[in-house]
């Protein structure tokens, strides 16, 4: 492992995206020794349930909430109305084309708006651990987890912000 | 007539509202999911976290859905680009461009029969279903099932509108979470060519088998294996190193439980295991040392030890 990289690690200062790179195919080659360093030089401490709890509860807390979740009960008799309006509406639509005698209606599609949507929030650490028990309990995790919610795991990719669906091309 | 047809319509109009506004069952729910998976066609992107022996990993996925087949593909700026996914009749088939080769592995658990986990919760009432938070600005029901015997939390988005699953997570206790999904964008009204379902037909097929006698080749390990039996199924390999020991690993399941083996060459390494609701056991055989993870007892686990061949 570059001396140079785990000093930077060390001391937890930016890295460059060479430097990222470098750290990314180090551990995807199953380089342990820079996780073995870094663990006994530090007084690791993975991020903690209460530290993810918190953020998520402040991250939800300046979040625009959906629309459809901020109606209080006197909205949603509002929107109970409207419905109920737009039902009498189409009940004499439907009664109108009985009269004239059953000529067909064609119903036009609408697109789907594709919202932007904020990344989500997961911290990373380096958890893994040179003790054999650890590791392998850490393998059946990750496995476990993978076949729990059908997925399965390449490396790490960069996040594609902004990017059209332009699924044509995929 | 005109009064009776106003009238049907207006019920009609009334019982869309309740039927909008309340939260259904976990069984209605579970129907609702598996009538959707059969039509449902869609083009989104999704953010995946893993938790693994090297720490978290998130990434990226693109998603076609028509029906019950799934493409995934990766963005062309990744290395990860070379590969793409086919997930089509409870098989999962991954094709590697560079060198031609399709991988196939048998789909058990996931997201595919979300319907048949609900369904099994709503008989055991191990399942709550609310109104869930928005996922990719669409509004969901969220679901919670605790796993029996421990197993872990699965926690569960559905579009409200669609019913298809937005994001996931499980959770190895009430709140520590191992892996999940999350939809960022989704575009229900992509026109997707079938040609996407298609992987090249002249691709060299090989199975997890293969990849398993590849790997202990490749780690001068003997490829020791369960073999194949009924339900439980070899879904996945791969290899690891601990402190210098080369380690072949095989992922175990038969959609609901649970099952690694590790292979590596005999060592008297002392190894510490603590993680709730699983059993380890561990022995030695023909040179190398074997050790089974699984949430089975240990009588099932010395079961399956037996059956373990090279």
């Amino acid at each position: 492992m570059n001396e140079k990289l785990y000093l930077k690690l060390k001391n937890e200062e930016p890295l460059t995206a060479a430097e990222h790179l470098e750290l990314e195919q180090a551990l995807e080659a199953g380089d342990q020794s820079l996780v073995a360093h870094y663990l006994a030089d530090q007084d690791f401490v993975e991020p903690s349930m209460a530290w993810r709890s918190s953020l998520n509860e402040k991250l939800r807390e300046i979040a625009p909430q959906p629309v459809a979740d901020k109606g209080s009960r006197f909205k949603w008799l509002g929107f109970g109305g409207l419905v109920a309006a737009s039902a009498v509406a189409c009940a004499a639509a439907v009664a109108m084309v009985f009269m004239k005698g059953g000529d067909s209606v064609e119903v036009g599609s609408s697109r789907q708006i594709v919202a932007e949507s904020e990344p989500s929030v997961s911290p990373d650490g380096l958890s893994g651990s040179s003790d054999f028990g650890s590791a392998l309990i850490a393998a059946h995790q990750s496995d476990t987890a993978q076949v729990s919610v059908g997925v399965r795991s390449p490396r790490s990719t960069p996040r594609m912000q902004n990017v059209k669906l332009d699924y044509n091309n995929w | 007539m005109r009064i009776r047809s106003g009238l049907i319509g207006v019920l009609l109009g009334l019982g869309g509202l309740s039927l909008a506004q309340s939260v259904p069952t976990a069984s209605e729910l579970a129907a609702r999911i598996e009538r959707a998976g059969k039509t449902v066609s869609y083009a989104a992107v999704r953010s995946i976290t893993i938790r693994s022996e090297r720490g978290n990993r998130t990434f990226e996925e693109r998603v076609l859905r028509s029906g019950d087949k799934m493409y995934l593909s990766y963005d062309s700026g990744t290395p990860y680009a070379d590969q793409q996914i086919y997930e089509v009749g409870g098989k999962r088939y991954t094709y590697t461009k560079s060198n031609n080769e399709l991988r196939v592995a048998p789909i058990r658990g996931g997201g595919l029969e979300t319907y048949k986990l609900l369904a099994e919760a709503a008989k055991k009432s191990a399942v709550k279903v609310t109104r869930g938070d928005a996922v990719a600005s669409r509004a969901t029901f969220f679901v919670e099932i605790a796993s029996d015997r421990g197993r872990g939390t699965h926690r569960i988005w559905i579009d409200r509108e669609k019913y298809v699953v937005l994001k996931r997570s499980f959770a190895v206790s009430s709140s520590e979470e191992i892996g999940g999904f999350e939809v960022l964008k989704i575009d229900f009204s992509a026109k997707i060519s079938s040609s996407k379902f298609k992987w090249p037909a002249k691709a060299k097929l090989i199975t997890v088998q293969d990849d398993v006698r590849r790997l202990a080749k490749e780690l001068s390990i003997k490829p020791m294996m369960i073999p194949d039996s009924g339900k439980m199924a070899l879904v996945s390999t791969g290899k690891m190193e601990v402190r210098g020991q080369n380690i072949l690993r095989q992922f175990y399941t038969d959609g609901e439980r649970r099952l690694s083996l590790f292979v590596m060459k005999q060592t008297d390494a002392e190894m510490r295991f603590s993680m709730r609701g699983v059993e380890v056991h561990r022995w030695n055989s023909g040179g190398m040392t074997l050790i089974l993870i699984g949430d089975y007892s240990e009588a099932e686990l010395k079961k399956f030890a037996s059956r373990v061949k090279a």
